[in-house]
């Protein structure tokens, strides 16, 4: 793994905060580029459904060598955070954008389109993209604050959305992350979910599934 | 619950235990378990409960992760493809990303969209291709479609392609958005089955129609996008599982069976997705019962399964469908023919489906113009027996199934592809010809056709190509589509030499000799298919127009001939299995045609029995389904035009009532269902007018005029709202005449004259502006208006009017009502100018009006 991220991945996990924050920018442009390779390649395999980019960002991070698995477990945590964060500024930016705000898109913006757009796609297959992809921009910013306000009555249940949705990872995967059994993720994902649609209800946003 | 301050997180997590522990009783043991378990803790009952309602319906709530890897995550804005620099993305779809763009050299500025290829769908060959087909896409000129203006491939080895940017929203969303009702929406189809036509006749086929690649704009035109694009994507030259992915990039919700099932796709793939298309729009739902998420079902059901039948499923629509009209009452506007029309586009076998884009266009507008559509239900044997069984399930590619097996399919549809593509070449050059002789019979026809004076090019043009494609057909007799094509040729020429209503008379011979051969090669057709309804329907609308055309030109002879063989052919439809209420009106109306041209030709007192028979059968029908609207419209005109002529030719004035009264019931239950439909608010006001004229034969000459009146008021509204419809026009006018012809009879000569000199205005004006197809119709109101006027003046005089001027003003209009048609004629709702009736106005005039004998002398000689 790229030196300078392990340095920083491995002082992040020890409860350095400056060495997270400067992780997280890093990360992204390695999830990026991680997407951007696989993109290239000439895959043999056509798989009807795509890979979590968090798994394959780590794969290709570690370039098969071990890590610690302290290590490991930062890079899954953090990486699904900088999954949210791209989704939800992106969201924020371009309601600002139909505001009349600033239209500057940054480049995390076009990344963090393509994203959701997939994703509107996922949920809405049979609507227009661009309609649904309005509709998912309400409510990225709307599940972010009802996620914040759930982190404060059970933070575990708030990182098991960060994993299972944001980073994309198994029930599984997530519990050896979190240490916990699948059973708890599980069931902490049953609760947060049950939570979260209640809030973002309550926010006046339809979730039409 | 975050505003409850006793929330703490031990108690959250004991709240997660709870919810999660009760989520597994059965509904019915919850609240109890919840009770016993939240000790008396009636906040915590509450807000278990509360969270476990938010499960209903959230089965996909943030199941679907948005960090898959997503190939496209590179972004290209700002940077530049060839000529043009990205602006922005517009959309996303299976095949790859949409940009805006600009041409960076251009002071115009003019904006482009870019459509950016998937690199495991498409390889740099793709653009190879393109450059090939280039020649092929730009005949694609079209004001409906987007055009392909160049291909290229980025630097990392994506091929893109430059269209025309369309400024405007996906078809559907579209209609959904403006609240579109049932007829817009059809003419908005209609408009896209004539452009997917215009490119069929290219030999391109669109293969990814969808209400994506269907945008309309604010001002409501429709642009079709990606011609030729899918094409591109599909050639040998692509890797061996290919095929597979393109088929994956494609939308299956619009794909067709043979699109599924790796077959040929043809243009009657296209034809599918617009059937696909069209049942969305009108019932704001898609025709499958598989969620599209899950493609495999929904790829078998494509092959295996008949959708519903439009007008069964609005019921369970929410969203989407035509606006402002209740379930039920869209329901009762689909059934029958919509829903046929839907069906036969969609039907599995693409034989079976419409011939053409152009045909399920035509039927279309047939609907809307109340005339009997082509498509019927397909028979049972089709729907369920032998075409399913032959192509069940197993024989079909499983999309979505193993990798291993997809690839082996792959290969065996390519070693497929070699041996069609072969055959392919021997036909193409055939189909070439075809198609440039489809094409100047159709397009050029029309291009030239608003070149003021062109008629006579457009005349040849479409003689000399349907003599082409009538060689082509002789030379291969057995090929059915074919000769319906050359007859649909001859029916075209038939229409631009102008039928019976055309200005010179030699041309209406041409035209009835052009419906002769088109009826020669229809009857042969319907010889080779005896058993397919569709042959025979097609064979009676032809019947139908030359019997109108024969009748028209006084030829009552063969009017009688072809009236009777309609009749024949209607019975024969009928005999078949599954008859359908369409084909029972077929026969009740042929036999009604039948009487009325013996009203009109033969024996009036022979006529009236069957007119009144077969005014039952209509009634009959009716009663039958009372919910298919346009056959209770149907009957209403039967009833009302036979109420009518019981009324002028001696019959009886009491059942005459009964039959505006029972006619006037059926139009109040289908406008109650379609307040706003001008074609019912337009027969309403017609019989009311006739009922009038019933009312007025009473005596009751002030009812009457109110009566009149209030049909003339509405049909003016009417011509005033669709300024286009001349036919609305046609319809005031005549009844204008009727409310003066009251007027007059009431002795209020003056506010007669005045209302017949201003319509007399609006007529010349109009005159003017008609095409030559309204011309006819617009010179006999001319002449019945000039000779209403005629009688008014004379009557005025009568009364002691100023003798000079009225004099002259009654026979300057007689002269004038001699110059703009012949005598002789009777509309519908009551102007008449029959012989006697000129004859007894000359007689008044001459005694009246001495000093002008010599005009009035100069009149009936030339009239005789």
């Amino acid at each position: 793994m790229d030196t300078e991220i392990t340095l920083l991945l491995s002082r992040s996990a020890q409860g350095d905060h400056q060495a997270a924050s400067a992780l997280m920018p890093k990360l992204y442009d390695e999830l990026r580029r991680v997407a951007r390779n696989q993109l290239r390649k000439e895959r043999s395999d056509h798989t009807l459904q795509g890979t979590a980019l968090v798994n394959e960002a780590y794969l290709v991070l570690s370039e098969g060598k071990p890590q610690s698995w302290a290590d490991r477990q930062h890079f899954f945590r953090l990486a699904s955070q900088v999954m949210r964060h791209i989704l939800v500024d992106h969201a924020r930016a371009r309601a600002a954008e139909k505001r009349g705000g600033d239209a500057q898109m940054t480049s995390l913006d076009k990344t963090a389109f393509a994203f959701a757009d997939r994703y509107a796609q996922q949920i809405y297959p049979d609507q227009p993209t661009r309609e649904s992809a309005l509709r998912l921009e309400i409510d990225f910013v709307a599940l972010d604050a009802s996620l914040s306000a759930l982190r404060a009555l059970s933070p575990r249940q708030a990182q098991v959305v960060d994993l299972r949705f944001f980073g994309g990872l198994s029930i599984e995967e997530s519990a050896q992350i979190l240490e916990i059994s699948p059973a708890t993720v599980k069931r902490d994902w049953t609760m947060a979910k049950l939570y979260l649609k209640g809030a973002m209800q309550a926010k006046g946003v339809t979730h039409a599934h | 619950m975050l505003t409850d301050p006793a929330m703490t997180p031990d108690r959250w997590q004991r709240l997660t235990d709870i919810v999660n522990d009760a989520m597994e009783q059965s509904a019915a043991d919850r609240q109890a378990y919840l009770v016993a378990q939240c000790a008396g803790d009636s906040a915590l009952v509450r807000q278990a409960l509360t969270l476990i309602a938010n499960a209903t319906g959230a089965t996909q709530f943030l199941e679907h992760t948005p960090a898959l890897l997503d190939a496209e995550a590179e972004t290209l804005i700002g940077r530049r493809l060839g000529a043009y620099r990205v602006i922005t993305e517009i959309a996303r779809g299976g095949m790859g990303a949409v940009l805006k763009a600009v041409r960076d050299d251009d002071v115009y500025k003019k904006e482009v969209a870019i459509k950016v290829i998937r690199t495991d769908v498409g390889s740099g060959k793709v653009v190879e291709r393109f450059k090939n087909e280039r020649q092929l896409l730009a005949t694609l000129d079209h004001p409906h479609i987007a055009r392909v203006i160049d291909g290229g491939t980025t630097d990392d080895g994506r091929p893109y392609f430059v269209m025309d940017f369309v400024d405007g929203e996906p078809i559907d969303a579209y209609c959904q958005h403006r609240s579109l009702n049932v007829v817009q929406r059809l003419m908005l189809f209609r408009t896209v089955c004539e452009t997917v036509h215009f490119a069929h006749q290219r030999l391109i086929v669109h293969r990814d129609l969808k209400p994506s690649n269907i945008l309309v704009d604010q001002a409501g035109n429709v642009k079709l996008l990606d011609f030729g694009i899918a094409k591109l994507l599909d050639t040998q030259s692509a890797p061996k599982d290919f095929e597979l992915t393109v088929a994956l990039a494609m939308t299956p919700a619009y794909a067709s069976p043979e699109q599924v099932k790796g077959e040929t796709i043809t243009t009657a793939s296209d034809i599918y997705a617009l059937g696909v298309i069209l049942y969305r729009l009108l019932t704001g739902r898609s025709p499958y019962q598989s969620e599209p998420t899950k493609p495999l079902d929904l790829a078998r059901e494509i092959v295996e399964t008949d959708p519903h039948r439009p007008s069964t499923v609005v019921f369970e629509t929410h969203e989407g469908t035509p606006s402002s009209i209740e379930p039920a009452r869209l329901k009762r506007a689909l059934q029958g023919d919509l829903d046929n029309i839907v069906m036969m586009a969609l039907r599995k076998d693409a034989a079976r489906r419409y011939a053409s884009a152009e045909q399920l266009g035509e039927d279309v507008r047939r609907y809307l113009d109340d005339e009997p559509v082509l498509a019927h239900q397909d028979s049972v044997f089709y729907r369920t027996g032998k075409f399913v069984r032959r192509n069940r399930w197993s024989s079909v590619l499983a999309i979505g199934g193993s990798i291993a097996l997809a690839a082996t399919a792959a290969v065996a549809m390519h070693q497929a592809n070699d041996a069609r593509r072969e055959r392919d070449r021997a036909e193409s050059h055939f189909n070439s010809v075809r198609a440039i002789a489809n094409k100047l019979i159709f397009d050029v026809h029309d291009a030239v056709e608003a070149v003021p004076g062109s008629t006579k090019a457009r005349e040849i043009i479409v003689r000399e190509a349907v003599t082409y494609l009538d060689a082509i057909a002789a030379q291969n007799e057995s090929r059915s589509e074919l000769v319906a094509e050359v007859a649909s040729g001859y029916e075209r020429l038939a229409q631009v030499q102008g039928g019976w209503r055309s200005a010179s008379m030699a041309k209406r011979e041409e035209s009835i000799a052009s419906l002769r051969k088109a009826l020669a090669l229809r009857e042969r057709l319907a010889q080779m298919h005896p058993t397919d309804k569709l042959a025979l329907r097609s064979l009676i609308l032809t019947l139908g127009k030359l019997g109108e055309s024969a009748g028209g030109m006084g030829n009552a002879e063969e009017a009688t001939t072809h009236q009777e063989r309609v009749l024949a052919v209607s019975e024969q439809a009928m005999a078949l299995p599954n008859p359908e209420l369409t084909d029972e009106l077929n026969v009740v109306r042929a036999r009604f045609v039948q009487a009325s041209h013996q009203m009109r030709f033969g024996k009036k007192e022979n006529a009236l029995p069957q007119i009144l028979t077969a005014m039952q059968d209509f009634d009959a029908l009716a009663k039958r389904d009372p919910r298919n609207t346009r056959l209770q419209r149907n009957a209403a005109a039967v009833m009302n035009q036979g109420a009518y002529w019981l009324l002028w030719n001696n019959g009886s004035i009491d059942e005459a009532e009964r039959y505006f009264q029972r006619s006037l019931a059926l139009l109040e239950r289908s406008s109650a269902s379609e307040p706003n439909s001008p074609s019912i608010r337009r027969i309403i006001a017609i019989v009311n007018g006739s009922y009038a004229e019933l009312i007025a034969k009473r005596g009751a000459l002030q009812h009457a005029l109110d009566k009149q009146i209030d049909a003339h008021t509405t049909l003016t509204a009417l011509a005033d709202e669709d300024r286009e419809n001349i036919a609305f026009r046609l319809d005031a006018w005549a009844m204008g005449l009727a409310m003066t012809d009251k007027l007059r009879k009431l002795n209020r000569n003056d506010q007669a004259i005045s209302l017949l000199n201003q319509q007399q205005l609006e007529i010349a004006a109009q005159s003017k502006r008609a095409q030559t197809a309204s011309q006819q119709p617009i010179r006999e109101l001319q002449a019945l208006t000039a000779f209403e006027r005629a009688r008014a003046y004379a009557q005025k005089r009568d009364a002691g009017g100023e003798k000079r001027a009225t004099c002259n003003s009654a026979v300057g209009a007689l002269i004038q009502a001699s110059e703009h048609g012949s005598f002789g004629l009777t509309d519908s709702v009551g102007a008449r100018a029959t012989k006697p009736d000129v004859m007894t106005l000359v007689t008044t005039l001459r005694a009246t009006c001495p000093e002008n004998v010599e005009s009035l002398n100069a009149i009936v000689a030339k009239w005789s």
